[in-house]
């Protein structure tokens, strides 16, 4: 691997803060993300009838059965901040702390190790009748700031964070949501491993890559959709950087643990980040989750990329693809496997990845989770061994 | 001894009355609530009988799974399935057309179902196919509203579930 993807590969996994949504629910028959989130496409809020079933449905039982057959099941202390202080229903504060520790290897050599301060966020999200908003502060570490979600710019000490920040109204009954701000852009899969090569090549990752704009999600029981106009990221200096288009999506049920789905992005910057050119930035593909299985949860995702310098006429044709594997033994342990593949412009050579690890929802808003993942280059083999610690309120 | 005997007497008289046990019986409810929130409750309990000219289709409720165990129970509850265990749907025979061997049959038939202790007149759209070898295979699907049988829609931590409720029953039966 040149020097220069090595760092990226650092770079990515270093910045590593996270938040939840879990396309995984589908093996309970939840297709639609917006039952449970406040971001109606997924994400990190939670309303209470989230809480109640990431209570119910995703953490560990002890001393019983698991949720499937056990009626006797508790009724979750959902509502109630930090298990015990009741909050008004309009109002859901929420905080969120991840903390890791990292080891990199290069053919077989651990050449980097560190903790990682991946997030420690607050954030509250309001519902008052039809109105919406939400919004979330957290703290950047000098090595963590994830660099596209920063709201202070500082290069040599900590900076403040703010990934979301929106405010909208329901419409429809509460099925379709329109909204403005800084909003996760609506494409392809939204899991929860940012650095993977599908997020990371659409640049829609849900730790660092949301941008303002206005949006529309609809969900309905048999298709949810939501298109977005992304008007740029204010995270991002100065203002040739920031692109400006359009990504929506719109996923279909094909029964209750089932659903397909297609995504479009273009966006166009005066400055591409990366080559320094005007550039139009296009993505369009395809994803599915499934779980023939309720045990067994299988998403694809994969995507056409089209990046163009505009004036000049070149262009780079490539593409990106995951195939993940979710098997849960038993109720909060995961045990997980990827494939991943990557061709680009900047990375010429089909890059290829796997990934494989343990996730277990100790407690309600606990979980720790350990990651391996292999990928591969024209030059040797890099390795990186993740370990994380996550707790929310 | 007087519990055996009631015991003979009382399986004699349900196999009098019964066609016979239906076989690969699904029921399948569907449920729509905010948000494109889609709940199904199945259970494969059914029992079909036939009572003064009339095919009598019982589903017990109290094993109708929605996937997760406390909404099973809240499910029960709102049903009040202690004092209400079953549905009920009666078709008088006359109503349904049966096909031959080979062939099928698909129409719409009038009849009365009783939920909650109510009982509402009910249209079912169905569809049997005979099998040659004797067997009848049935898909009856009907659409109710909840409210008309006493049952008010549910709403848990700020979800709402719509009053109008898909119902699809699927099973084989010989000796029609």
């Amino acid at each position: 691997m040149r020097p220069a993807r090595w760092l990226l590969l650092l770079v990515a996994w270093g910045a590593g803060g996270s938040a939840h949504a879990y396309p995984f629910m589908i093996r309970h028959g939840y297709t639609q993300c917006a039952s449970c989130h406040t971001d109606p496409s997924g994400g990190t809020f939670l309303n209470e009838y989230g809480r109640a079933q990431s209570e119910l449905l995703l953490s560990s039982k002890y001393g019983g059965s698991n949720e499937g057959s056990d009626d006797a099941a508790d009724e979750p202390a959902v509502g109630r901040f930090l298990g015990f202080v009741p909050l008004p229903t309009w109002f859901r504060p929420g905080g969120w702390v991840r903390e890791g520790y990292l080891w990199n290897a290069l053919d077989g050599k651990i050449v980097d190790r560190r903790a990682l301060q991946m997030r420690a966020d607050l954030g509250a999200d309001i519902k008052i009748g039809a109105f919406r908003a939400a919004a979330e502060l957290g703290y950047g570490s000098p090595e963590g700031t994830p660099r596209l979600a920063q709201i202070t710019h500082s290069s040599t000490g900590p900076n403040l964070v703010g990934r979301e920040l929106w405010a909208g109204l329901e419409l429809l009954d509460g099925d379709g949501l329109v909204r403005a701000g800084r909003i996760n852009v609506p494409f392809g899969l939204r899991n929860i491993e940012h650095p993977s090569f599908v997020r990371t090549a659409t640049q829609t990752d849900f730790n660092e890559d949301q941008t303002y704009g206005v949006a529309f999600a609809i969900s309905r029981p048999t298709w949810r959709a939501e298109v977005m106009a992304l008007l740029g990221n204010l995270s991002v200096h100065p203002d040739a950087y920031r692109e400006r288009g359009a990504a929506g999506y719109v996923e279909l049920s094909l029964g209750p643990t089932t659903a397909i789905g297609i995504s479009g992005l273009a966006a166009r910057a005066d400055a591409s980040l990366v080559t320094k050119l005007p550039t139009l930035r296009q993505a369009y593909g395809g994803f599915i989750r499934t779980s023939p299985w309720r045990p067994l949860v299988l998403q694809v995702e994969a995507d056409l990329l089209l990046n163009k310098e505009l004036g000049s006429g070149n262009q780079d044709l490539g593409h990106a693809e995951w195939l993940q594997a979710d098997l849960e033994p038993l109720q909060g342990l995961h045990v997980f496997t990827a494939l991943e593949g990557m061709k680009t412009g900047a990375t010429p050579d089909l890059q290829r990845g796997l990934w494989g690890g343990l996730w277990w929802f100790v407690f309600p808003h606990v979980d720790i989770r350990a990651d391996v993942v292999e990928r591969w280059d024209q030059g040797p083999p890099t390795t990186t061994f993740l370990v994380q610690l996550n707790g929310y309120l | 001894m007087r519990h055996f005997l009631f015991a003979v007497f009382l399986v004699g008289g349900l196999v009098q009355a019964a066609i016979t046990l239906p076989s690969e019986a699904t029921v399948l409810v569907s449920i729509q609530g905010t948000a494109g929130l889609h709940i199904q409750g199945t259970t494969h309990e059914l029992d079909v009988v036939e009572q003064e000219d009339d095919f009598v289709f019982q589903v017990p409720l109290s094993h109708l799974d929605t996937g997760i165990g406390l909404r099973n129970r809240h499910m029960r509850n709102h049903l009040d399935v202690e004092h209400f265990p079953r549905a009920e749907l009666r078709v008088p025979r006359g109503a349904v057309v049966l096909p031959v061997s080979g062939k099928s049959s698909e129409a719409d038939a009038q009849g009365t179902l009783t939920l909650h202790g109510v009982s509402r007149p009910c249209s079912v759209h169905y569809r049997a196919e005979q099998g040659l070898l004797g067997e009848t295979r049935v898909r009856g699907t009907t659409r109710i509203d909840m409210r008309d049988f006493g049952i008010e829609a549910p709403s848990y931590l700020g979800i709402s579930v719509e009053p109008a409720v898909a119902v699809q029953v699927d099973f084989s039966l010989r000796g029609l």
